[in-house]
């Protein structure tokens, strides 16, 4: 039997699935919100969430054990971030369902609401799960909305790229693009931070690959490409799908780890051993954690 | 909410008897003619020393009960080839041809010569378990009485895998077949690998636990980090089969640095210490009367031990004149002869012992072992007394205990007799507090083991040693393992045979030593609640040896390794499906010692599964068909099934002539006990045993404490001088050389009046060496065993339950090796190797811990299966397969140890 | 719920029982004893470490649970409505003690084999793909407490694992009754309770030696 942290098995790709598309489709209506001066094809960015969003969703759905009653997920909206969700997802659907439909700009305005209050409860859903360190910290809530932002936006430079014009407009994108995948970085590099603080040696085993990944992949390349976007340069279409899938994809990668690979239990662990009759304390035992010297962080 | 607890309105006593650390007394739960859960028995809580509770090999029950790997009728074999690669071909028969079959046979043999041309039983019978099938074969042993000569000398682990040295030693110097600290009164254990947290049952582990509430301070010392050790205060990792040498030098602490710190009136009035030793190695007796003589320092001058009002010497030598009687009757008579005491042999003998040449040896620091050794008389309390039960006892909390594999093979003697001479250097033996035994299996009766201590001429507890002398040695075996011939201290009695060098009657049938008659494989072999192909050693080699016994009965659970090569499998009725009366309480084996005596039922508690019967019902059959029912029911009527059914003033005697059923039998049993507990006054019957269970009455404290006996008859420990035992030793020799014997003289040469020390771990490397060739180097490291609490004797490795809860605990899952040394071999947790000893090759996954020494392995528990269901897939080696059984590994009381010297190779790295 | 790790010998009793009285399926273990060892040779400590659900006194598994299937009682007792929960094993990654599990197989010891007629009568259908926890025996306690009888001390109010520890190492009472045996314990030894730093109040007390 294993006393250190385990890899959960709960929660897999499927799990994993619904935040990557709820992270992204969210972010990408809301990317599309913001850039809609810029005339991007409304119609298709909805469309595009929406399939990203309900499929999450339904990915999701199909790994509970009981589906018939998913009706029971809203009943608890009082403390769980599942129940908020399920509820925001009443209110997105809809509305991006009627995005997709008409392409009504106020529409897609009005479905930014909801996109962004849905991205921060699946940021919420991952950092109540106090049983798993890597899900845990309060800076999980920033990486998560980040880089559902980026993604989103990452998608919406990939949709730009595919439209009819040679030349779309890439300056506010790319300024986005720029803007976001460096905060991502951030957020990315104080979840980080705070991991070696203190987590599972499988988690840091992991997750390890994702920085200098999120780094070249999902932020310096991305970021460069963004910066030439914003001069507005020839090829730009390529250039704009290259720093979209660059951003997405590294998004999508992180996410996945951190909710399957690096999505380790808290194990189990005792701060003394105790005395035996006659005998005297020892020392404890915290199996399969990172710990630095001294130190020791929940 | 309904009136029933949620715990069932239908709860049905029974007990489990699955190890000899029991019986515990239990509760089944059964819901609507199903049985669902094992619960304690609460009824008990205040009587049984386990409170009512039993461990977790009796939750297994249930799955037990209705396991579907289960055999549930007769079957016959059909492929007359037997080995491991053949399939046997078993096919259900009925229960009248099964049972015509066995009784043909029988009848067959005993029509013609019960004793095969080497004088061997044509019968023998295997059972496990130390003992505990017993408590589940309800008459059979009348039956097998009926039949008798049989041979039950083909162990399956007995003599190597049993407190084998205690048994026998423990038994001739304190009526200690089992020893244990008086835990209730302890203060502090040295345990040398006595695993009592996994051995000790629910009363061991309930007793201990309560100690070290009270603070108990116990020190185990043993290679690896055991359960029980995990408990204890303190862990000294020594090197294997080292422990004489730990023992010796505590004993030269005390002789030699606190020496009047000692008990020295227990010395002088309790032991043999002062008793004076003559030239040649025996005691200075009175010529008139042949008693011993002791130095009186009032009369200066030797008196007869038992002399009243005298102050004996304890040290110092004399020039005495006296009788000296040596073996066969040898006689000096001195005059002025140099004499000393035996205590005075004793300070010569143990002074080279000292804690800084046992700390180079046992690999641990001396300072540690004389530490201990203060601790241990600073917990002694010498002078101090207690009162039981109106009578004022010596009161001293120390007691040393000895776990398996210290207490087998070579060492096992020295190990023994330095644990009882400590106790009794600080009078610990035997007194509340101290060390204890708790049952006697070689001497009768067995109820009571201080009715069992007769006074010997010598002023010791009398021994009912297998005679030496030339008239009476049993110079032909009566049975395969010899154990009357070579071992006169395993005595006579129905467990002699399991005591004596079981491996011997293995190895014989492969090949037998010199000048002894011819072994020969019984005709007809019974196994029961034993596996002897997977709980011996060399399994490979038992395995062919097996396969060539012409007729075999199991009594099968489910298929196994032994019954594989079984002519007739009869399915048994498990523990939840029998009628069986047992004797409770008393003192028992382990740490079964109770304020109360009394009886427990078992009974079935649903309907039995497929077509099984009760033991008792096919024992009957067995004796009707065979011809002997008279003698079986007589076997009965005096006591076979449990308890004599006429006594004093009843009389609930069956009659002999006729077939009685199992109900019929077992009310008279229950009768009989209830009479016997009454004097007579009471009489209730089965009905009354299947609604409550158990009937108990006191049975006084004060009978724990084998001293108060020793007081009152004025007898002493035969300690520390063991003339007696050279005296015997000196007889064997000369017995086995009259015949030209000398494969036995290295065991001779153990019979010493004070143990001698040897190179006990070099006997090993030099055995191995010398039998297999090899150069000991390339096997570096020492593979030891450990108990699995889950499984052993439960007979549960198919129990899905079980497998599943002793997952919990590390090393049921391959084998364990020190963290930093699978380092240093570049081995990680998973890996899988290959284990080869100079014997034969395993593989198991490699288990790192830390709390294991680096020159040692473990494999706990005996595996290794291929034919159990469930175990058979555990892919889980043994050290059993592993083990040689040689002549020269094998010590004067016919024992062998648990130790295996290694090599590991990797096979495969996990991913 | 108290446990003395000096008197925990790590024997299962505990878990065996407790998936006898609860009918687990193989594999589940509501209550087990973990075999941890801490240090490194030669001074090594091994410790034997019953756990299960804590009954927190915040529990994250409610808090997160969308159904409102797990609930706390006013007793502190942690419970699953199987019938509400859709087994979204949301509590099952929040709960820091892994103590809870989703099971989708059926009951049964020996696949492929017939099902066992105890296996047949406990069958738990309502358990399957949904959350499921030690539940403290908590018909028990409400049968006690109806009936007059004191959880802890009357084995037909107490949890199936307390009653059967042979060690007497797990210790079940009312925390909040000053006078009982859990507070008397808990003044007389040092204790800790695991993983306090993610301040869920875990209801399990780990006794490590008395106080003197």
């Amino acid at each position: 039997m294993n006393i250190g942290p385990q890899r959960q098995h709960n929660w897999d790709w499927r799990a994993a699935g619904n935040f990557i598309g709820g992270g992204s489709g969210s972010g990408l209506l809301l990317a599309a919100a913001v850039s809609a001066p810029t005339g991007i094809d409304i119609r298709l960015a909805a469309t595009v969430a929406l399939l990203l969003v309900a499929g999450g969703l339904g990915l999701v759905w199909f790994e509970t054990g009981r589906p018939a009653r998913f009706i029971n997920v809203f009943r608890n909206r009082r403390t769980s971030w599942m129940t908020r969700e399920a509820f925001t997802a009443l209110a997105l659907l809809p509305l991006a369902a009627a995005t997709a439909v008409t392409g009504w700009l106020p529409l897609l305005l009005l479905t930014a609401a909801p996109a962004a209050l849905f991205l921060y409860t699946q940021a919420r859903i991952l950092r109540a799960a106090r049983g798993i360190p890597a899900w845990r910290p309060a800076e999980i809530v920033p990486l998560v909305v980040t880089t559902g932002l980026a993604e989103g936006t990452g998608l919406l430079l990939i949709l730009l790229s595919l439209g009819e014009s040679p030349h779309p407009p890439a300056a506010f994108p790319g300024t986005l693009a720029l803007a976001l995948v460096l905060v991502r970085w951030f957020a990315w590099h104080c979840y980080w931070k705070g991991l070696q603080r203190g987590a599972p040696e499988g988690t840091l085993r992991a997750l390890a690959p994702v920085q200098p990944l999120l780094l070249t992949g999902g932020t310096l390349l991305p970021g460069l490409l963004a910066l030439l976007l914003t001069l507005e340069p020839p090829a730009q279409a390529l250039l704009m799908g290259l720093a979209g899938a660059a951003m997405t994809a590294t998004g999508w990668l992180t996410k996945l780890l951190i909710v399957t690979r690096a999505g380790f239990n808290q194990g189990y662990a005792i701060p003394i051993a105790p005395a035996r009759g006659g005998g005297r304390t020892g020392p404890g035992s915290r199996p399969g954690w990172h710990l630095p010297p001294g130190g020791e962080r929940p | 909410m309904t009136d029933a607890p949620p715990t069932g309105a239908n709860r049905i006593p029974t007990y489990c008897y699955q190890c000899v650390a029991g019986p515990d007394l239990l509760k089944v739960r059964v819901e609507d003619g199903v049985a669902t859960e094992v619960q304690p028995n609460f009824d008990a809580r205040d009587q049984a020393p386990s409170g009512g509770k039993v461990c977790v090999k009796a939750f297994g029950l249930i799955q037990k009960l209705y396991n579907p790997h289960r055999i549930t009728t007769p079957m016959k074999r059909t492929n007359p080839r037997k080995g491991r690669d053949q399939d046997p071909g078993f096919v259900p028969i009925d229960w009248d041809e099964a049972l015509d079959i066995i009784a043909g046979k029988i009848r067959q043999i005993h029509a013609e010569e019960p004793l095969d041309g080497s004088g061997y039983p044509r019968i023998a019978a295997s059972f496990g378990g130390g003992g505990t099938p017993t408590y589940y074969m309800g008459t059979l042993p009348a039956f097998l009485g009926a039949i008798a000569p049989i041979d039950f000398g083909f162990g399956s682990g007995q003599g190597v895998k049993c407190y084998h040295s205690e048994h026998l030693y423990g038994e001739f110097w304190h009526r200690a077949f089992t020893v244990a600290p008086d835990t209730p009164e302890c203060d502090y254990v040295l345990s040398f690998g006595f695993n009592v947290e996994a051995s000790g049952g629910v009363c061991g582990v309930k007793r201990h636990a309560d100690a070290r509430d009270r603070g108990i301070r116990r020190v185990q010392i043993e290679p690896h980090l055991s359960i029980t050790a995990a408990c204890s205060a303190e862990w000294v990792p020594i090197r294997p089969k080292t422990d004489a040498a730990f023992l010796f030098a505590l004993i030269h602490v005390l002789l030699h640095e606190q020496r009047q710190r000692l008990d020295l009136e227990f010395l002088k009035t309790r032991t043999g210490a002062p008793y004076l030793v003559a030239p040649n190695g025996f005691y200075l007796r009175d010529p008139e009367t042949e008693k011993p003589l002791l130095f009186d320092l009032k009369r200066k001058r030797a008196v007869p031990f038992d002399t009243p009002d005298i102050d004996p010497a304890l040290e110092g030598s004399f020039d005495l004149d006296g009788l000296e009687i040596g073996a066969d009757d040898d006689r000096w008579l001195h005059r002025g002869a140099r004499v000393t005491t035996a205590f005075g042999k004793l300070l010569d003998h143990m002074k080279p012992f000292t804690p800084l040449w046992a700390g180079r040896y046992c690999d641990v620091h001396h300072k540690i072992i004389r530490r201990i050794a203060l601790e241990f008389l600073d917990h002694a309390r010498v002078g101090e007394t207690v009162e039981i039960e109106g009578r004022t006892l010596p009161y001293r909390p120390v007691a040393i205990v000895l776990g398996k594999t210290v207490n087998n093979g070579w060492g096992g003697y020295q190990c023994c007799w330095a644990r009882t001479l400590m106790a009794c250097l600080v009078g610990a033996l035997e007194v509340p507090g101290g060390t204890l035994g708790t049952t006697v299996r070689l001497n009768r009766p067995a109820t009571d083991r201080n009715l069992s201590v007769r006074p010997s001429p010598d002023g010791f507890i009398d021994y009912p040693m297998n005679p030496t002398d030339r008239d009476n040695w049993l110079a032909e075996p009566d049975v395969r393992n010899a154990n009357r011939t070579l071992v006169p201290l395993v005595a006579n009695s129905p467990w002699s045979q399991a005591l004596g060098p079981t491996h011997l009657a293995w190895m014989q049938q492969q090949q037998g030593p010199e000048h002894w008659p011819q072994a020969t494989p019984p005709d007809l072999w019974f196994v029961y609640r034993t596996n002897p192909a997977i709980s011996f050693w060399d399994t490979n080699g038992i395995v062919d040896t097996i396969a060539r016994f012409p007729f075999t009965v199991c009594f099968a659970y489910t298929r196994d390794e032994t019954n594989h090569m079984a002519d007739l499998l009869l399915p048994e009725r498990t523990d939840l499906e029998g009628l069986q009366l047992i004797r409770i309480g008393g003192t028992k084996f382990i740490e079964q010692f109770w304020h109360y005596q009394g009886f427990a039922l078992r009974q079935p508690v649903v309907e039995p599964e497929g077509d099984t019967r009760d033991f008792t019902w096919i024992a009957t059959e067995l004796a009707r068909r065979c011809g002997v029912l008279e003698k079986y029911n007589r076997a009965i009527n005096r006591g076979a099934a449990g308890v004599p059914l006429r006594g004093e003033h009843y009389d609930f005697s069956l009659a002999t002539d006729r077939v009685h059923d199992v109900e019929t039998i077992w009310d008279a049993c229950c009768r009989a006990a209830s009479a016997e507990l009454t004097d007579g006054q009471e009489q209730q019957g089965l009905d009354y045993y299947r609604e409550k269970g158990f009937r108990l009455s006191p049975f006084p404290r004060l009978k724990w404490y084998l001293t108060a006996t020793m007081e009152d008859l004025g007898l002493r420990y035969e300690l520390p001088y063991q003339e007696r035992l050279f005296r015997i030793g000196t007889e064997l020799g000369r017995r086995l050389h009259e015949r030209g014997i000398s494969w036995w003289d290295e065991q001779l040469e153990e019979y010493n009046p004070l143990p001698a020390m040897e190179d006990l771990p070099g006997i090993w490397e030099g055995a191995l060496e010398r039998n297999f060739h090899i150069d000991i180097d390339d096997y570096p490291f020492w593979l030891v065993t450990s108990r699995s609490m889950q499984y052993a004797w439960g007979g549960n490795v198919s129990i899905q339950l079980i497998r599943e809860v002793a997952g919990n605990i590390r090393g049921h899952g391959g084998l364990v090796i020190n963290a930093g040394k699978a380092r240093e071999l570049g081995l990680k947790d998973g890996d899988r190797v290959e284990i080869r000893s100079p014997l034969s090759a395993t593989r198991g996954y490699v288990v790192t811990r830390e709390g294991i020494r680096p020159d040692t392995l473990l494999l706990m528990g005996q595996f290794d299966h291929w034919a159990t269901p469930l175990a058979k897939e555990f892919g889980m080696p043994s050290m059993n397969a592993l083990t040689p059984m040689l002549l020269d590994l094998t010590d004067a009381s016919g024992s062998g140890a648990d130790l295996a010297r290694v090599q590991i190779t990797r096979l495969e790295e996990t991913p | 719920m108290l446990v003395d790790l000096n008197r925990c010998v790590g024997c299962q009793t505990c878990t065996a029982a407790c998936k006898q009285t609860n009918a687990t399926a193989p594999g589940v273990q509501w209550r087990r004893v973990l075999d941890m060892e801490s240090g490194s040779y030669p001074e090594v400590r091994r410790t034997f470490v019953p756990v299960g659900c804590m009954h927190c006194e915040d529990p994250p598994c409610a808090d997160v649970c969308p159904t409102l299937a797990t609930q706390q009682r006013d007793d502190g007792i942690v419970t699953i409505d199987y019938d509400l929960c859709i087994g979204c094993a949301y509590c099952i990654v929040a709960c820091p003690y892994q103590a809870r599990s989703r099971v989708d197989y059926p009951n049964q010891a020996y696949p492929g084999r017939p099902r066992m007629k105890h296996e047949q009568r406990t069958e738990h259908f309502e358990r399957r793909r949904v959350a499921q926890k030690c539940t403290f025996c908590v018909d028990r306690i409400d049968y006690g407490l109806a009936n007059g009888l004191t959880p802890g001390v009357d084995p037909d109010a107490t949890p199936g694992c307390v009653n059967a520890c042979i060690a007497d190492a797990l210790v079940f009472g009312d925390l909040e009754q000053a006078d009982g045996r859990v507070a008397e314990l808990l003044a007389s030894h040092h204790h800790f309770r695991m993983h306090e730093e993610l301040d869920t109040g875990p209801g399990l007390y780990y006794l490590t030696g008395p106080r003197s």
